[in-house]
């Protein structure tokens, strides 16, 4: 019998996934994303999305947006869309994100292959956490998963443990 | 699964099918370096490098080439049956252990270009529940919905209706449409009152399904509920699979929240019918159309599929995985799977055991397909012999992003089974903790919603609240239908 590294259960060698908890079984589970010890990332509360932050105005094109990873000084500049991904890429599993930070030490630095996305909605651009393991940081608060926050230009966003400055006009 | 994947293999690497090894890894650097995302040009496309990726995980392995080829090879000798299909094994090479292990076998049925459109009189009747709980709203969409397809149907389909509460009444007696006016003022005279005994209601509709069944129509009955049925479940589940046998369909349309998934489910895929979920009564007329428009486009109809295995290899169960994932279960070594449409293709996921076996090739199962084209009693038929081998250990092999994603689609839907059985046995810790592992999983996949909604029945039976039923049926029916990305065909 081969055992599923996440929840212990057990199947026939040649099983392909744990119909308890859903583990790739051939790669022990390696694609998922590794949970961070709880050093200070879990400590950081949550913070409420400021008011009026999906308030209507005129809609407006979506903005290019650009991405510098501070650790490797990596310039990224995003297409120009109302919805961009942040996370790992993998093919596997069909993700593709639009910001693929696993050269950027995603796996090590906690990134989720679903993290977070940015997202624009009537001129405004916002920060939404997709219930990543490791979670998303504005400027050092951490976001509420699923709730879309308001980002400023010049904001820093930090994905698990990968530092971000996003910038748009 | 948008485009028909007939693609041959060395048609996307652009090699010649006797090309050497070495021009085939040559062939594939050229065209990864071109296609590949991350490459910066023009051209870069994901699908695109998945499906060369695949044809390159086929061809540049000998053994899965080989099988491959000879497929291929019976697929093109046997160009005038009116379905094709491509049989994938998880593996080819087993180790040599002294355990049983898992295998895979995944078989997509395509129907053949060849196959002409042309539509097939139909032979409907239509079962409609009449109980106290389907008046209002209900009842009258349903009765709209009716009024419609009488006007869609052609002159040359037999159609007639039901209607059953405690008692069944056929309100219109199975006929070609040749009075419409007739059978639009017998479908205004249905009124709701009394219980729900479905078996009654089942066999009357048959019978008169049977009146006009034959080879030169395709027969199908079209069940609409709103309620559980009491005491009866078994006996109409029974009616259903010899109705299957006879080459008759049903599908079940459940509306609103109150009737049981897994019931109605059971009962259409026992004719390999499908089972839709009606959250909105509105909707009843669009699910009803869909679903006949559906049978007009029928290529091949009673398809069966024969797995016969050796004493060391046994069957675990059978999954359709795709148009959506429905168990099947095989009437002694049968299994239905209903009819296919023109422009659809059906997936078939079987899981076997195999038992300890010597070294050296084995065989490991013969499939048998066969089918009815829908106008004449013409059958056609395809064979396959598979083989795996034992070797000493064996060697990491890569595996089918097919069968990946067959089995992980499958597997979804199984996860959520279990959640729904441990919390019916009472087990709700563990319950709660198989929702959130299937809201993972859906989450991994992009499906948001569906993991949102996963996650608050998590949570509600975390703080002892029922389930909503609602949710229920959504995650039922929304792992059902998962577009899980194709890795390219």
């Amino acid at each position: 019998m081969i055992q599923c590294p996440t929840c212990g259960e057990k199947y026939r060698p040649g099983t392909l996934f744990c119909s308890k908890c859903g583990t790739y079984l051939p790669t022990g589970g390696s694609p998922r994303t590794v949970t961070l010890p709880t050093d200070r990332l879990s400590d950081v509360p949550y913070t409420p999305p400021e008011t009026g932050a999906l308030e209507k105005e005129a809609p407006a094109e979506p903005r290019t947006i650009q991405v510098r990873v501070i650790e490797t000084d990596r310039e990224v500049v995003l297409p120009p869309a109302s919805e961009l991904l942040l996370g790992r890429r993998d093919p596997m599993r069909g993700i593709f994100p639009d910001l693929d930070l696993t050269a950027d030490g995603g796996i090590e630095k906690g990134v989720s292959r679903r993290h977070a996305r940015i997202l624009q909605k009537e001129g405004k651009v916002f920060i939404e956490d997709v219930g990543s393991a490791n979670g998303t940081f504005l400027n050092d608060q951490r976001l509420m998963p699923y709730l879309p926050y308001p980002l400023r230009d010049g904001d820093r966003v930090r994905i698990g443990k990968l530092e971000l400055e996003i910038h748009f006009e | 699964m948008s485009e028909v994947p007939e693609k041959d293999p060395y048609e996307i690497l652009g090699v010649s099918p006797l090309a050497t090894q070495e021009e085939i890894r040559r062939a594939y650097r050229a065209l990864v370096r071109r296609y590949h995302p991350d490459s910066g040009t023009e051209e870069a496309s994901a699908t695109r490098f998945l499906e060369i990726h695949q044809a390159y995980e086929l061809l540049s392995d000998p053994a899965r080439r080989r099988a491959y080829d000879r497929l291929h090879r019976e697929r093109r000798g046997r160009r005038t049956t009116s379905f094709w299909w491509e049989v994938i094994l998880s593996r080819q090479r087993l180790p040599a252990l002294s355990e049983d292990q898992m295998v895979y076998v995944l078989v997509e049925i395509y129907p053949s270009k060849r196959v002409p459109v042309r539509r097939v009189p139909l032979n409907l009747v239509l079962v409609i529940d009449r109980s106290t709980s389907m008046q209002g709203d209900r009842l009258d969409y349903v009765r709209s919905a009716t009024h419609h397809i009488v006007e869609d149907l052609d002159r040359e389909d037999v159609f007639g209706i039901v209607a059953f509460n405690d008692h069944a009444e056929t309100i219109v007696p199975s006929q070609p449409l040749t009075n419409r006016e007739y059978v639009h003022s017998r479908i205004s005279s249905i009124w709701a009152s009394g219980g729900t005994e479905m078996l009654r209601g089942l066999l009357m509709g048959l019978e008169q399904v049977r009146r006009f069944h034959s080879q030169d129509r395709i027969s199908h009955l079209l069940l609409l509920t709103d309620g559980h049925t009491y005491g009866d479940e078994e006996t109409c589940i029974a009616e259903a699979r010899q109705a299957g046998q006879e080459g008759i369909g049903i599908s079940t349309f459940g509306i609103g929240e109150d009737w049981h998934e897994t019931f109605l489910s059971t009962l259409a895929r026992e004719t390999g019918g499908t089972c839709v979920h009606i959250s909105d009564p509105a909707q009843a007329r669009r699910a009803l159309r869909e679903m006949i428009r559906g049978l007009c486009d029928i290529a091949v109809r009673d398809l069966w599929l024969t797995p016969r295995f050796p004493r060391q290899v046994r069957l675990e169960s059978v999954f359709r995985c795709d148009p959506d994932v429905e168990r099947l279960r095989p009437v002694g070594e049968e299994i239905n799977l209903g009819a296919l449409s023109v422009d659809a293709h059906l997936s078939v996921l079987l899981e076997i055991a195999v038992a300890p076996m010597p070294l050296g090739k084995h065989r490991l199962m013969q499939l048998e397909l066969r089918g009815l084209l829908p106008d004449a009693g013409e059958e056609d038929r395809l064979l396959a012999d598979l083989e795996i081998e034992v070797v000493e250990g064996a060697e990491e092999q890569p595996i089918s992003t097919a069968i990946i994603n067959a089995v992980n689609k499958v597997n979804l839907f199984r996860m959520q089974e279990r959640a729904w059985q441990a919390l019916e046995e009472g087990r709700r810790e563990e319950a709660r903790q198989q929702l959130e592992a299937v809201a993972t999983r859906l989450l991994d996949l992009g499906e948001t919603e569906l993991a949102h909604a996963a996650l608050l029945e998590a949570q509600r039976v975390a703080e002892g609240e029922e389930v909503s039923k609602r949710a229920k049926k959504e995650i039922y029916f929304g792992t059902r239908h998962l577009r899980i990305p194709e890795g390219g065909k």
